[in-house]
Order: C-alpha cells, then structure tokens, then sequence
C-alpha cells in the first residue's frame, strides 16, 4: 500500500515524519527536515533545513557529514486521493568538510533514465577511489556508476553503523528501528514501483 | 472532523499553516542564480556544466537538479534561467557551504 493522502502534501508530511523519525533516532537528534514544494504541482523536495545542512556523523574513522535530499512527486489518482512517488535520492557521505566533494554517493534519478539512450544505471553508488589490477588503467570511482538497486537510508545508516562504528543515539535497539523503517517503506513501495 | 481539527493543528506547530503548495517558478530560477554565482558561474554556465557532467559530485549538482525537477522535468534550461532583474531568494546556510540548498 503506498503512501496516500487526501492532498499532495499530506503525503509528502507522512513520508516526511517517517525519514526525520529514523535520522533522529540514530543518527542525529536535531535534524529538521522539510517539505519545500516546487513550481508544478504536487512536485516537492525533502530536505534538511537550514538549507545545506548535513547530519554530523561521529566515528572512531573521524568526523563525517551524510546529506540526504529527495525528490518526490504526489500522483493524483481521483479527488482527494493522491499517491507519493520518490523521484530521486542523493545520500552522500562527506569527510569533515560537508561542502565539499563526497566520499560516497548513493543516486537515484528515475527523471534522467531514459532506457532507449545510452545512460548510466539510474540506481548507482559513486566514490572517491581508484581500482587497479595489475598493469591496468586505474578506475576511477569518481566516475563511474556502479549500479545498485534501490538503496533504502536506512540501508545507509546500517553502513555507518556497522563498518563507521558509529554510535546509534537509540543504542542497542537500532536494529529494530531499522528494520521497522525498511518495513515500512517496502510496504509503501514494493520492488516493482521504484 | 476531528481529523480535520488534528491537521489543522499539525500544520500550526509546523509553522507552516500558510505555505501553498507550489511557489513561483521565479523564486527557484532566482535560488539557481543565486547558486551559481556563489559558486562562481553565471547561472546558464552553471546549467551548461551540469549537463556536461562537469558538476556530478559536486553539491552544486544536487542543489541545481533538485531546483530542476520543482521547476518541471521537461523545463529546457532556458526556462530555468534567471530574467533581468530579478532578486536572489536563498535562504541562508548554516554552515559555509556553497551550495546550500
């Protein structure tokens, strides 16, 4: 059952609620996010305000920054009735300078996939590295899109956890909440709508 | 109708009780000048750019696809520019980030 309201923001406000609940409950407890709608109808952006605001992440590794911003688009089906659809996703995780380049970027632009023209993987992870096998040209990871399937936040925060070592503001109990957050959103969106 | 009563007050905390749910295409055009010229490009050499690629990974590239898309998918980029005259709009950073959103 995907995410339905009597008005285009009223689904956004749910969909809203369920993202600050999970950044707020392991991550950072002050993060604010905000519905900004757009010029067209029922076009909306999820962001964290202040504008440009990234989540602070602390690690044994150092200090990091994630940013989070989607795009979503209400779909009227009659009156009142409207569905949410994610748009795009940009999770990026920032070294200690949130302004600049990220270490790691999940994207998801259904917008710019085009199946007919020659385009990278719509879903992809891009990173700040080089791969290099014997006597080969390095890749660059900067550049290139390594497909992925639709990656979840909270499939993120479970990286920082686990591989960061970060500490989960809801402690012992944040697999629960993770998995709780994944159920949900899988509820919302089944495989096939994303 | 208490239902009703119940948004009415989530809308109140939220501040946000007189927020319509679109906003002139002039406001995101102006934060797209905005954005560019803090980063040190006009705004249609800053569009230019992001199709060319020259952006992926920059915050510069969330922010002015985000603007993008609230601007309408199929908007060509000269609708996205700035007209004459018009007056940047975006709100502050918390951090100094160039490419606040």
């Amino acid at each position: 059952m995907p995410i339905e309201g009597r008005s285009a923001r009223e689904c956004c406000e749910e969909f809203r609620k369920h993202v600050a609940q999970i950044i707020c409950s392991t991550l950072w407890r002050d993060a604010t996010f905000k519905v900004r709608p757009g010029a067209i109808e029922n076009r909306f952006a999820l962001v964290l305000v202040p504008y440009g605001t990234s989540v602070p992440v602390q690690s044994p590794l150092g200090s990091f920054y994630l940013s989070v911003s989607q795009t979503l688009e209400a779909e009227k089906k009659r009156k009142r009735q409207y569905v949410l659809h994610t748009r795009q996703y940009w999770y990026q995780l920032h070294g200690p300078d949130p302004a600049g380049e990220p270490l790691i970027r999940w994207e998801y632009d259904k917008l710019r996939h085009d199946p007919d023209t020659a385009q990278p993987p719509r879903n992809h992870i891009q990173m700040d590295g080089k791969l290099s096998q014997g006597d080969m040209e390095p890749l660059n990871l900067k550049r290139l899109h390594v497909p992925t399937g639709f990656v979840l936040l909270e499939e993120v925060i479970r990286f920082l956890i686990t591989d960061f070592q970060v500490q989960p503001l809801c402690r012992e109990s944040w697999p629960n909440v993770l998995r709780k957050g994944e159920a949900r959103f899988r509820d919302w969106a089944p495989l096939a709508d994303r | 109708m208490i239902r009703f009563l119940q948004d009415l007050v989530d809308r109140f905390r939220r501040g946000d009780s007189s927020k319509p749910d679109s906003v002139p295409p002039q406001e995101i055009r102006d934060e797209i000048d905005e954005l560019a010229r803090r980063n040190g490009f006009s705004a249609e050499e800053a569009l230019r750019r992001l199709e060319a690629g020259q952006l992926d990974g920059t915050p510069l590239e969330v922010a002015l696809r985000m603007r993008l898309f609230l601007l309408g998918e199929d908007a060509p980029l000269s609708s996205a520019l700035p007209t004459s005259g018009s007056t940047p709009s975006v709100a502050p950073s918390r951090r100094p980030s160039t490419t606040a959103l």
